[in-house]
């Protein structure tokens, strides 16, 4: 085996899971598609994570605690006992929706749920094979309306980030998998690298390594954007830009909590964290 | 060849028998100046019907509201092929009328929008929309996806996301500052406190101090009301981010659907009407652009008024429901079934889901739609039996529009949806076809009608058997065998069908106007002749069908003489006898009419002067019999009992009938027998009698002379014929006389007569051999004559009842005395 091919049995190392990780309150629809997508498009089995935000008990407790209905603005009591029952509702319907999205794609599914912060139940759960669907799926106050009378593209670009590191690759092989089934049959679904470089000369060279590297798998990028290393927000903007669907991004990025963070609060599409 | 059945009847000597010239009108083939009818041309009017052409001319000519027709007469005239005759010339002449279509109308859908179009336009906008709609499937939804598109609305959804994230970042960051956390729960948001990154406990914040606990209780109730502020501006935002969106599909249909609706618009901008239609056909496209992208193929095509489906598409359709390119000239329209439906259209309804829905498309036209802009024919009786459908008519006529309206919604029948179409200018000549009686009907009840059918076209059931007409009815013969395919006529043929057509008018100076008729005997004798293979149709031909149709149609007269001739029915062809004499009846059945006799029987004796009519009496007499019975009353009370009462009791009785009689034509012979039982005198039962009397004893002409005359001959010929049988028949009815062949042949030979009588007195002179006797100067009537019999007898009579001694002034009749010769 040469080291080329090495290098490729390694990058196409197979998930072992895609977990779906969602907060209290998330959307849960988008991002279980998503995740149910890519684990047909890896052989994966489904894992839905729900993580219950500890505050919440916290603050149930409470004397003067109020929840604000997001679709009613109806400000409501709100104690222990119905934050416990709320979040039981939102477990069960969790349940339904992904055994429906899995068993629609034959996929194995569990659904775990967690007490505590996000990124520190995705460290607890993912493994090193695994890939992490975060998100809130949608805009806070419900999404941006009737999509679909507009006559907007359901289905917008995969987006991966490329950071140079070898996860770079594997999150780039994941998301081809994930254009391929997003797209029909005329025309694949777009993929868009997001180059991480610290400048154009430097973009241009990767550009110039990931086609020819990408061309190897059989694979094209529809678009290469340059975004600087470490900027959440400029990556934010790219998404937007290109009506993302998915990104993709690779561990070493995600491993800065910070900007996993600014990224999950700035777009609404469903974050692919590859380990 | 006709003058001598011109001749007033006064020219005819009466108390003799007719000689051969009298009983039959023949055609003489020798007047004919052709061999077969091929030599004759082609004929195009109608014959011997001048003042209904005239009238029908009128009424199609003029051109003003009201002035529809009736054409009236008898079926088979000619009525239908005179007015299509007239019609066909009018309407060849008249310029094509519009097109009509119903389009959808995008403000009131219920309301659909009628078009006037020029003849041929309305189906080329029916195509045109559809192309525009077909074109307009394809490029619209390439504008959705088009990568303009697609930014713009990327566009607009980014702004409107961030704008959601900044305010909620932005209340996050202003909680914080207050040490306050915004939380997401399953169904929103809440607020609480947190110290170190963590909320505060219900133990720890208890010990907090009171004022610390309010301001953080204070913190959170104003930082709920600013999300509450937020989620509100949302919703503001959303329906902001919609409009926008609108705002863009509008910018970006106006140039893909302004291109199309261009090129549209150019070839119509002589139409404004379809102009105005177009531009709200753009306007509804630019609103509802999104029902053009491509649906799921498979999808079940359903109605749905104002749906958003692949249906929808159904309002830009145009639907023609008058296409006038199919016509030359103006339209003529035959309604075959004018039900208020058909006349004025109707809306259609599809049932979808179990409920029943309709749109514009499915409004049907009715025959005033396809005869707008020409002429509509339509049968009144077949109007009149249609419910409601005569008042749509005149509705129709009266407004000048058709309105197509649902009668189970005027009558709130129904309680589906329905359409109100804009109504359509009404311009149309209506040719209602019926019997007179329904015209006068009509007219003497329906105050409107005069005012909507000013013409009536009356058709004669007969014309003159003139020179000029005869050659016009060889003609006419001509010119149904050839349009019927039938072989030609030869003189001798025409001949007889000439005779044929007035022994059916009943009378020799006549022919009758029925066309049907003629076409029926022609196809019957041209059968004959194709079987006897021979290339033209010729007299015997014609004979032979006369025969076998009065054949086919002659078994209950045959039942009839059956009886008579084995007794069943007591008629006598011989002898003599007081009191009884041969009526004659004639039976209609089926359109076939054939005489009987009757025998007809009186009694009298002494009374107050009132005749007994016991058909009358048993209500089986109608009322002009018994107008005639009450007549004879009044001349035997006029002539013999003009000083003194009536003191008469006489029962008269149509013996052997079952049923209902009616006329008056048996009063003569009723008459007769009442003299022959007063003056006891016998009448010869070889002969039968027909004719209506006055009270001044003139006798009248009656109907159906011929088929009487036949049914006695008929009867007198099985038992064999004498030469002492006849008939006695009004002289005003020689003029009439067609008999049949064998008829006139045994009149010719002496063995049966026809006796034209003038007078009551002539009559019972031929049935008695007695004379009937004048009043003479001294106001009596002459001895051993037949009225001072009767004088005598009533002044018998009118002595007994005063209570005096009778005093008879002739003798008894002896047994086996013929008369009594006084």
């Amino acid at each position: 085996m040469t080291a080329d091919e090495r290098e490729s049995a390694d990058t196409r190392k197979a998930a072992s899971r895609v977990i779906v990780v969602l907060e209290t309150g998330a959307r849960p629809a988008p991002l279980l598609d998503a995740a149910a997508q890519l684990a047909a498009a890896m052989g994966a089995e489904l894992r839905a994570v729900l993580v219950e935000d500890v505050r919440l008990r916290h603050a149930a407790a409470l004397p003067f605690t109020r929840e604000l209905g997001v679709t009613s603005a109806h400000s409501r009591p709100f104690d222990a006992l119905d934050m416990e029952r709320a979040l039981r509702v939102q477990e069960e319907l969790l349940r339904r929706a992904l055994e429906a999205t899995a068993g629609a794609l034959s996929l194995s599914w569990a659904l775990d749920v967690v007490r505590g912060e996000l990124l520190a139940a995705v460290i607890s759960h993912a493994g090193e094979t695994d890939y992490v669907v975060l998100g809130r799926g949608g805009a806070p106050f419900g999404g941006i309306g009737p999509a679909a009378r507009t006559g907007v593209r359901q289905q917008g670009a995969i987006a991966a980030l490329d950071d140079g590191s070898e996860d770079s690759k594997r999150a780039l092989l994941a998301a081809s998998a994930l254009a391929s089934r997003a797209g029909d049959e005329e025309q694949e679904g777009e993929l868009v690298v997001l180059v991480a470089a610290d400048g154009p000369e430097a973009f241009r060279k990767r550009r110039g390594v990931l086609g020819a590297w990408l061309a190897q798998q059989g694979i094209a990028a529809s678009d290469y954007v340059i975004v600087p290393r470490h900027d959440a927000g400029a990556v934010a903007r790219a998404l937007q830009a290109f009506r993302a669907s998915a990104l993709f991004w690779p561990a070493a990025a995600a491993r800065e909590a910070q900007a996993v963070a600014v990224l999950l609060g700035r777009v609404s599409c469903p974050v692919v964290l590859i380990p | 060849m006709t003058e001598r059945f011109l001749l007033h009847p006064d020219a005819i000597a009466s108390g003799q028998p007719l000689a051969r010239e009298h009983l039959a009108h023949r055609c003489d083939p020798s007047t004919l100046d052709f061999k077969t009818t091929d030599e004759l041309p082609e004929l195009t009017g109608i014959v011997g019907q001048k003042r209904a052409t005239d009238a029908v001319g009128f009424g199609i000519g003029i051109e003003r509201r009201g002035y529809n027709l009736f054409v009236m007469g008898p079926s088979g005239a000619g009525k239908r092929t005179l007015v299509k005759q007239v019609l066909a010339e009018r309407a060849a002449g008249v310029a094509k009328p519009s097109d009509w279509v119903y389009v959808n109308n995008f403000v009131h859908a219920h309301k659909p929008i009628a078009i006037e179009l020029p003849s041929g336009r309305g189906a080329a906008l029916k195509r045109d929309m559809r192309q525009l709609v077909d074109e307009l499937r394809s490029t619209i939804p390439g504008v959705f996806e088009s990568e303009e598109y697609t930014a713009k609305v990327g566009e607009i959804d980014a702004e409107f996301t961030e704008r959601h994230e900044k305010a909620l970042g932005e209340l996050g960051d202003e909680a914080s500052r207050e040490s306050i956390a915004l939380l997401r729960t399953p169904a929103g948001f809440s607020f609480a406190p947190v110290k170190n990154g963590e909320v505060i406990a219900p133990e720890e914040f208890a010990k907090l101090p009171e004022s610390e606990q309010t301001r953080i209780e204070d913190a959170i109730a104003a930082l709920q009301a600013k999300l509450e502020k937020l989620i509100r501006d949302a919703f503001r935002w959303r329906k902001e981010r919609h409009e926008r969106v609108k705002q863009l599909n509008r910018e970006m249909m106006l140039l893909a659907v302004g291109h199309a609706m261009d090129e549209l618009r150019a070839r119509y901008t002589d139409l404004p009407k379809v102009l105005d239609y177009l531009d709200a056909v753009r306007q509804d496209v630019i609103e509802n652009a999104d029902d053009f992208r491509k649906r799921e193929e498979g999808q079940a095509a359903v109605i749905r008024l104002g749906g958003k489906d692949e249906s929808s598409l159904r309002r830009y359709e145009v639907n023609v429901i008058i296409d006038q390119a199919v016509h030359d000239g103006a339209p003529v329209e035959f309604v075959d079934h004018p039900t208020f439906q058909n006349l004025v259209g109707r809306v259609d309804h599809i049932s979808q889901l179990g409920t029943l829905v309709t749109d514009f498309n499915l409004i049907k036209p009715g025959a005033l739609h396809r005869a707008n802009g020409g002429f509509l024919l339509i049968d009144v009786i077949k109007l009149l039996m249609q419910p409601f459908a005569y008042e749509g008519l005149k509705r129709a006529l009266r407004r000048g529009e058709i309105r197509i309206e649902s009668l189970g919604e005027m009558y709130s029948l129904v309680s589906t949806v329905s359409l109100e179409p804009e109504p359509i200018p009404l311009q149309v000549k209506v040719v209602l076809f019926g019997e007179r009686m329904i015209y006068y009907l009509l007219q003497a009840y329906d105050p409107e009608f005069g005012k909507l059918f000013r013409v009536a076209a009356d058709f004669e059931e007969d014309f003159d058997r003139s020179g000029e007409n005869t050659r016009l009815y060889a003609g006419l013969l001509g010119t149904i065998a050839r349009n019927h395919k039938l072989l030609p006529l030869d003189r001798d043929a025409v001949a007889r069908a000439i005779e044929h057509a007035s022994r059916r008018a009943g009378d020799a100076a006549k022919i009758v106007a029925d066309i049907d008729g003629v076409i029926e005997l022609l196809s019957e004798a041209d059968h004959r002749a194709r079987a006897r293979g021979v290339a033209v149709i010729g007299a015997d031909d014609v004979r032979a069908a006369e025969d076998a149709r009065r054949e086919r149609a002659s078994r209950i007269k045959e039942n009839m003489q059956e009886a008579i001739l084995r007794g069943t029915l007591l008629i006598d062809t011989g002898g003599a006898k007081v009191g009884q004499v041969n009526g004659l009846s004639v039976f209609e059945l089926g359109g076939h009419a054939f005489g009987e006799p009757t025998r007809i029987t009186a009694t009298t004796r002494l009374g107050d002067g009132h005749v007994i009519d016991i058909q009358r009496e048993v209500e089986l007499g109608g009322a002009i019999h018994s107008k005639g019975v009450m007549i004879l009353s009044s001349f035997l009370a006029a002539r013999y009992s003009g000083r003194q009462n009536l003191s008469l009791a006489a029962s008269l009785v149509f013996e052997q009938t079952y049923g209902e009689v009616e006329g008056d034509s048996a009063s003569l012979g009723e008459l007769c027998v009442l003299l022959s039982s007063l003056a006891e005198l016998p009448i010869r039962q070889s002969l039968a009698v027909t004719g209506s009397v006055n009270q001044l004893g003139e006798v009248q002409a009656i109907g159906g002379v011929n088929d009487k005359i036949e049914g006695f001959f008929d009867v007198c010929r099985a038992r064999g014929l004498t030469g002492e049988q006849g008939v006695l028949i009004p002289v005003s009815n020689v003029p009439h006389l067609m008999l049949r062949d064998e008829v006139v042949e045994a009149a010719a030979a002496g063995q049966f007569r026809i006796w034209p009588v003038r007078t009551v007195d002539e009559a019972i002179e031929l049935l008695t051999g007695v004379p009937a006797g004048a009043l003479d100067a001294t106001s009596e009537f002459p001895a051993r004559t037949v009225n001072a019999r009767v004088a005598a007898r009533l002044r018998e009579y009118a002595a007994l009842r005063r209570g005096q001694p009778a005093r008879r002034t002739f003798r008894p009749r002896k047994k086996g005395e013929t008369h009594d010769g006084g």
